[in-house]
């Protein structure tokens, strides 16, 4: 038994050492594979959260503003054209065409006023009759202001916008039937400097349903 | 040999191949995993999104579906309706109520979809609009209520709704969650897909339109007071107004533009541009013969076969074929033919009363009065019988060359309850049906024109007025409506309105005029309204705007002005059921 021992030799030291440079450079590529993938990932994951933001941002302004008008009085001094304000910049004539500010009025608890906050646990999706939405551009966020109350209560509706605009899509005719939301959302965590740095666009344009 | 073998799998450098291969296959793994997860997510986003707009959108159709079963509803009013849900009612307002069931079917217009709970927590299955198959998975169920304010002690209340002195709260039937004193119902409609859910609350009324509306320009001047609860104005064209004494209690409205200073003269809002209301057509064409309203002037058929009176012309008849209606190459026969059809008469029975000489052709000097019965009465699609009176005079009426006029303090018969329709000669261009050639043809005959002291102080006169001409009031007139509670195939049926005047023409109110006892409803023109003097109408006026011709007495725009008053209070007028107000609830 023991001469035939002789053949049972373990990796030679070369062997050993070829090995270990092959799975180093395989390792070194793989890792280096894996590191720019999960950079990747990371881009991707933020680009989708910030398209998830965005869709979540429109779909929230277009609850808000959709139901913009109630009047369960029928009263008829409600002006239909104030349900719906867009707030400055205005045009030489007044009248604001496009704006990242937006107020709303409303009747929700049939006062004929648009003066009141109804309680918090109501079964309404806002609560305020007079609320505004615009864009602190500092805080790169969506807010919502309760203007029936001194200061104005805020809400924060969505992070991580740049910019927002509502558009009345009749143009300077103004007529506040629909509105347009034009929104870009930016991608949390990726310096703009970055090649890889995209940011998301939405634009959708809400009908007001008490119009 | 066995040795050999081992010695040979004991070769180490193919278990690197291997540790290769886990590795490689681990990273794989490793990379695949974090880019499902990605997408995984950015799916379940896009679901929640995408489910909950289909559960908004659902819950929009049920909406709009119970909104037209209400305008669909043919029963006697609001209360009726709420008085078809189950028993008893569900305190909670979005579930449970639903009047709108295969088992009331009956009370609702033939061929009404039904909204029946085919799964009693999601309700009625969607349906394609274009192959009626059902939309899986995508439910909506509705619920209806009275419009009880939340402090109300009704068993079923809206939730944030506190008005104050409410019409729901006060008076006869106060505080009743089975009453409708309003004309308002709320309508709260769930739409479910997936495991999303929205519901909408939707307020419902019949609305009518404001106490003058009109198809082109207004013009509002003088000391003018339109008041009440519908006391508006509204054109389908622009507004003008001339003066700071006149007064709209509620809102001014135009299709088009604003003209003058409005400020401070209007209670409710004033503003153009605001979308059009959809003035029935009452001066119409013939449902049963094509043409347009040039081809014969006339009311809507089921209004006019209400007269009991025919006020018809001299020579009206003169000309046309005793017997024959088919006789069209005779513009007498032709026109005589298109008022017995409609009338549903008996061509050769009103040639018969209208012919002095029988004989020939039928020979009509002089202004006939018809009484008209039906053969089943009350049913006016039975067949009219026409008898001539001896004289006009035996209810009422007289003629002049100015038209036809009812006889002031008549010792004997009183024109008062009577539905009249004064028929006269058609001089529209037929022979050019072009609208805009209008302008040039002279009026029409068939006009009515009231200038004494008709009506008593205090003792007004029934009589309701159709005409084919023009109706114009002058002096110290005081009537009100005959024709009561009409239902019309424009309305919802439970909407009766009461009428004063229908003209082809215009209508010109000016003097003391007052129809203000005991009146509510419509006066309609097919042309121009026009309102002055200081007379009084507790009703709605509507303008339909057919071009002017030349000869009748308004031009082509409707003014009211002068110390004229309109007052529409209530809900039996035209109008419509509307959709007005809209909101998401949290639940």
């Amino acid at each position: 038994m023991k001469p035939e021992r002789k053949y049972e030799s373990g990796f030679s030291l070369m062997e050993l050492i070829m090995a270990l440079m092959v799975l180093t450079v395989v390792m070194g590529i793989a890792f280096s594979l894996l590191n720019r993938f999960q950079q990747s990932y990371r881009y991707e994951e933020a680009y989708a959260d910030a398209q998830r933001n965005a869709r979540f941002a429109v779909a929230r302004l277009n609850e808000i503003i959709r139901s913009a008008g109630t009047n369960p009085t029928a009263n008829t001094t409600v002006n239909p054209t104030n349900f719906v304000l867009l707030l400055a910049p205005t045009t030489a004539s007044g009248t604001a065409i496009s704006s990242s500010s937006i107020q709303l009025r409303s009747d929700l608890n049939g006062d004929t006023l648009n003066t009141a906050t109804v309680s918090s646990n109501s079964d309404v999706i806002v609560t305020s009759e007079n609320v505004t939405l615009w864009l602190d551009a500092a805080n790169m966020r969506i807010v919502m202001d309760d203007n029936t109350v001194t200061p104005p209560l805020s809400v924060t509706i969505a992070d991580n916008i740049r910019t927002l605009t509502f558009t009345d899509p009749n143009g300077a005719s103004n007529t506040n039937k629909a509105i347009q939301v034009q929104l870009v959302a930016t991608p949390s965590g990726i310096p703009d400097g970055d090649p890889r740095y995209r940011e998301v666009s939405y634009n959708a344009t809400i009908r007001l349903r008490n119009r | 040999m066995t040795d050999e073998t081992i010695q040979t799998r004991d070769n180490g450098e193919r278990g690197a191949a291997l540790i290769m291969a886990l590795l490689t296959l681990a990273l794989l793994l490793a990379l695949t995993m974090g880019m499902s997860l990605t997408a995984i997510s950015e799916l379940g986003v896009s679901s929640t999104y995408g489910t909950q707009t289909v559960a908004l959108e659902a819950a929009e159709a049920g909406l709009n579906h119970a909104a037209s079963l209400v305008s669909n509803y043919n029963g006697a009013d609001f209360t009726a309706l709420l008085a078809i849900r189950p028993t008893p009612l569900s305190t909670d307002y979005m579930t449970g109520n639903n009047p709108f069931v295969t088992a009331n079917a009956a009370s609702f217009a033939p061929g009404c979809v039904m909204i029946d709970p085919e799964i009693p927590a999601r309700g009625y299955q969607l349906r394609d609009g274009v192959t009626g198959a059902v939309v899986p998975d995508v439910y909506y169920r509705v619920s209806l209520i009275d419009d009880e304010p939340t402090t109300s002690p009704a068993v079923v209340r809206v939730p944030n709704f506190s008005p104050a002195a409410y019409s729901e709260t006060i008076g006869v039937n106060a505080d009743s969650a089975a009453v409708d004193k309003n004309n308002r119902l709320v309508i709260y409609s769930t739409g479910t897909f997936a495991n999303a859910s929205v519901t909408l609350e939707g307020w419902i009324a019949f609305l009518p339109f404001p106490a003058l509306s009109a198809n082109k320009n207004v013009e509002i001047s003088g000391n003018a007071q339109i008041t009440g609860a519908y006391g508006g104005v509204h054109s389908n064209s622009g507004i003008v107004e001339n003066g700071n004494g006149w007064w709209v209690e509620q809102t001014v409205t135009a299709t088009g533009t604003l003209t003058g200073d409005f400020a401070g003269q209007v209670g409710g809002f004033c503003g153009g541009n605001q979308p059009p209301l959809d003035l029935p057509p009452f001066v119409t064409r013939d449902p049963l013969i094509s043409g347009d309203p040039y081809t014969p002037p006339r009311l809507q058929d089921f209004l006019i076969r209400r007269a009991d009176i025919l006020l018809i012309d001299p020579d009206f008849a003169d000309g046309a074929h005793s017997l024959d209606q088919n006789d069209v190459g005779s513009p007498a026969t032709r026109q005589l033919k298109s008022i017995a059809n409609r009338l549903n008469i008996n061509y050769a029975l009103l040639a018969a009363q209208l012919d002095d000489t029988p004989g020939g052709n039928v020979q009509q000097g002089d202004p006939v009065a018809i009484s008209v019965s039906r053969t089943v009465p009350g049913d006016f699609n039975s067949a009219g019988i026409p008898i001539k009176l001896a004289d006009t005079t035996d209810v009422g009426w007289s003629h002049s060359n100015s038209g036809w006029s009812i006889i002031p303090n008549a010792a004997g018969a009183s024109a008062g309850g009577h539905t009249v329709y004064a028929i006269g000669e058609n001089n529209y261009d037929t022979s050019n049906q072009n609208l805009a050639s209008a302008g040039s043809s002279t009026s029409n005959g068939g006009s009515i024109l009231l200038n004494s002291n008709v009506g008593g102080n205090g003792a007004p006169i029934a009589v309701t007025m159709f005409s084919t001409g023009s109706i114009e009031v002058r002096g110290n007139v005081n009537i009100t409506a005959n024709l009561l509670d009409l239902q019309t195939g424009f309305l919802p049926p439970f909407v009766t309105p009461d009428v004063l005047m229908m003209a082809v023409e215009d209508i010109w109110v000016n003097g003391d005029f007052a129809a203000n006892i005991a009146f509510t409803g419509v006066s309609y023109a097919g042309e121009a309204v026009k309102l002055s003097g200081s007379g009084s109408i507790n009703g709605q006026m509507i303008a339909f705007n057919w071009p002017h011709v030349s000869g009748s007495p308004v031009d082509a725009l409707n003014v009211v002005t002068g110390n004229f008053q309109l007052t529409l209070n209530q809900g039996d007028s035209i109008g419509r059921v509307k959709l007005y107000s809209w909101r998401q609830i949290k639940r």
